[in-house]
């Protein structure tokens, strides 16, 4: 009966010792996870208030791993003072389009150019990467600013303008890619 | 019985074991409290708060060990020949201490200033999407919560026409504007539906990426509840955990045995997990079969940022095959049994 139950006892053991995503997880390992979302939070508020950029991001994109928030770059933007959106609470895709509206409104204040919604959030990305470049810049930060092809989807909002909104669906891809580098251009962007 | 119980209980609780656990609470109350992050929520005190239990199950191993080494079933062979005094009375107090613990652990959701941030906000699951060609198939776990909703973001490769309308496979019919979220609330039938199906509208692309299957968190006023389930989720591993720790495995051990089981059981397999034949797949394959065996006792341990999806989905039969489950490993606890069959 010991001998049956050994190895048996090994695989139980394993499950809590060597847990996988996706697999099975011992109750309390959840407290495990809950501890250090917190410590990854105080972490947050420190980068925060030494203004240190990089940090900021990195200790955010912990933060959303273990707090079920999926957009940490998103929450570091927050913390910024950028996004409007509630901290913490962009569980859905709600917090990303709310981020989209706000790029689109800021946008629209000026030019009357709205990106789409999909493509809001990248452009919102690159605006606000542009913006921490002067800071020191992060690994992040450098590399969505090199990504101006993520904005090749965009265009102008079905709201403001809809015949426009219609014509630049209708338009080459290659044709809206430009369109938008110069619109940046004009943004000084 | 009662003297036995308290004995039990003096050695769980040790000299510092209460002062401790009223600090832990207080410690997690604390921290759910603070939302200026987003770190505070109702789930993630219940996931401070479910140490208190696992730390448990290590203790009562560690009683099983400890009076096992200390020949208590000797002398409790003469007294209780039938073996069921000495178990019992393990198992009452600390089913009765934990009870103790999350009863205390709901007086900070009572109390103005450490209660969890009352923003209770809402759980949100990506949702696996399959494509035919005139259609958009959505995955919905099993169960699906019934208040849940999707939310569905649709990209336009083409001019969107007017009027547009989203049409389900069963007819139901729900108006949409380009560039805007559409929250598709999901009625009986659908949640009880392994998918969600689609009529798809030409121009538009369906990106993942953007589908979220979202439901409430559980308010405060789940609190009790909740704690309620941690307590019935923990009594038959506190069973075990004592059945493993009187057979002769070591406490440490057999509180990890105890935690293992209990894991497996608040387990939800993925629906299609792909595995290969190599021995880690069939040891896989095997964990999958365990927990399909079990009862569907997941919901009691609702605890963490998904909460929400987890709340209310364990039917009463399988919580009272679970506690079950408890009674049984308490019965081959019994040492009487076996040491008179031996006798024989």
């Amino acid at each position: 009966m010991r001998r049956l139950a050994a190895p048996l006892l090994a695989v139980l053991l394993a499950l809590p010792l060597f847990p996988r995503p996706g697999g099975p997880l011992p109750p309390g390992a959840d407290a495990l996870r809950a501890t250090r979302a917190w410590w990854q939070a105080r972490q947050v508020e420190d980068a925060s208030a030494r203004q240190d950029v990089r940090a900021l991001l990195d200790r955010s994109e912990a933060f959303g791993r273990l707090s079920g928030n999926p957009e940490p770059f998103l929450f570091a933007l927050h913390r910024l003072g950028i996004d409007a959106t509630a901290p913490g609470r962009g569980l859905g895709p709600e917090s990303s389009l709310a981020m989209a509206q706000e790029a689109r409104r800021r946008l629209a204040r000026s030019l009357y150019w709205l990106p789409d919604p999909a493509n809001g959030v990248r452009l919102h990305e690159y605006l606000v990467a542009r913006r921490l470049l002067p800071l020191g810049g992060s690994a992040v930060a450098l590399e969505a600013s090199r990504m101006p092809e993520l904005l090749a989807g965009g265009g102008p909002g079905l709201e403001a303008d809809p015949a426009a909104y219609q014509e630049w669906l209708r338009s080459a891809p290659a044709e809206r890619k430009a369109a938008i580098l110069e619109r940046l251009r004009l943004l000084g962007l | 019985m009662s003297r036995l119980i308290r004995a039990a209980l003096r050695e769980l609780l040790g000299r510092w074991g209460g002062p401790a656990a009223i600090a832990w609470i207080l410690l997690a109350a604390g921290a759910a409290a603070d939302a200026a992050l987003g770190s505070g929520s109702l789930g993630e005190y219940l996931a401070l708060v479910s140490a208190l239990p696992a730390a448990l199950v290590f203790r009562v191993a560690w009683l099983a060990e400890r009076r096992r080494r200390e020949g208590w079933d000797m002398e409790e062979r003469l007294r209780d020949p039938g073996g069921w005094r000495l178990p019992s009375a393990e198992l009452g107090a600390v089913g009765l201490l934990a009870a103790l613990l999350l009863a205390l652990a709901w007086l900070p959701a009572l109390t103005p200033g450490l209660q969890p941030a009352k923003d209770q906000g809402s759980s949100a699951r990506a949702i696996e999407l399959r494509l035919s060609p005139d259609e958009w198939r959505l995955q919905l776990p099993a169960p699906c919560p019934p208040e849940g909703r999707i939310e569905i973001l649709l990209e336009w490769l083409e001019p969107p026409p007017p009027d547009l309308v989203l049409t389900s496979a069963r007819g139901r019919v729900e108006p949409l504007e380009a560039g805007r979220l559409l929250h598709w609330q999901l009625d009986e039938q659908e949640a009880s539906e392994d998918e969600l199906v689609l009529l798809r509208l030409p121009g538009a692309r369906l990106n993942p990426e953007w589908l979220r299957l979202v439901v409430p968190r559980p308010g405060l006023g789940a609190t009790p509840w909740l704690l309620l389930g941690q307590l019935l989720f923990s009594l038959p591993l506190f069973a075990l955990a004592l059945l493993l720790g009187r057979a002769g495995v070591r406490a440490g051990l057999a509180g990890l045995g105890a935690l293992g089981f209990g894991g497996l059981a608040a387990w939800t397999p993925p629906a299609a997990p792909t595995l290969d034949s190599s021995p880690a797949g069939w040891l896989a394959r095997a964990l999958v079969a365990v927990a399909d065996l079990l009862p569907p006792v997941e919901g009691l341990l609702a605890t963490g940022p998904d909460a929400g999806f987890r709340y209310g989905q364990s039917p009463l039969w399988a919580v009272a095959l679970w506690l079950l489950l408890g009674a049984l490993a308490l019965f081959l606890t019994r040492r009487g049994r076996r040491s008179r069959r031996r006798e024989r």
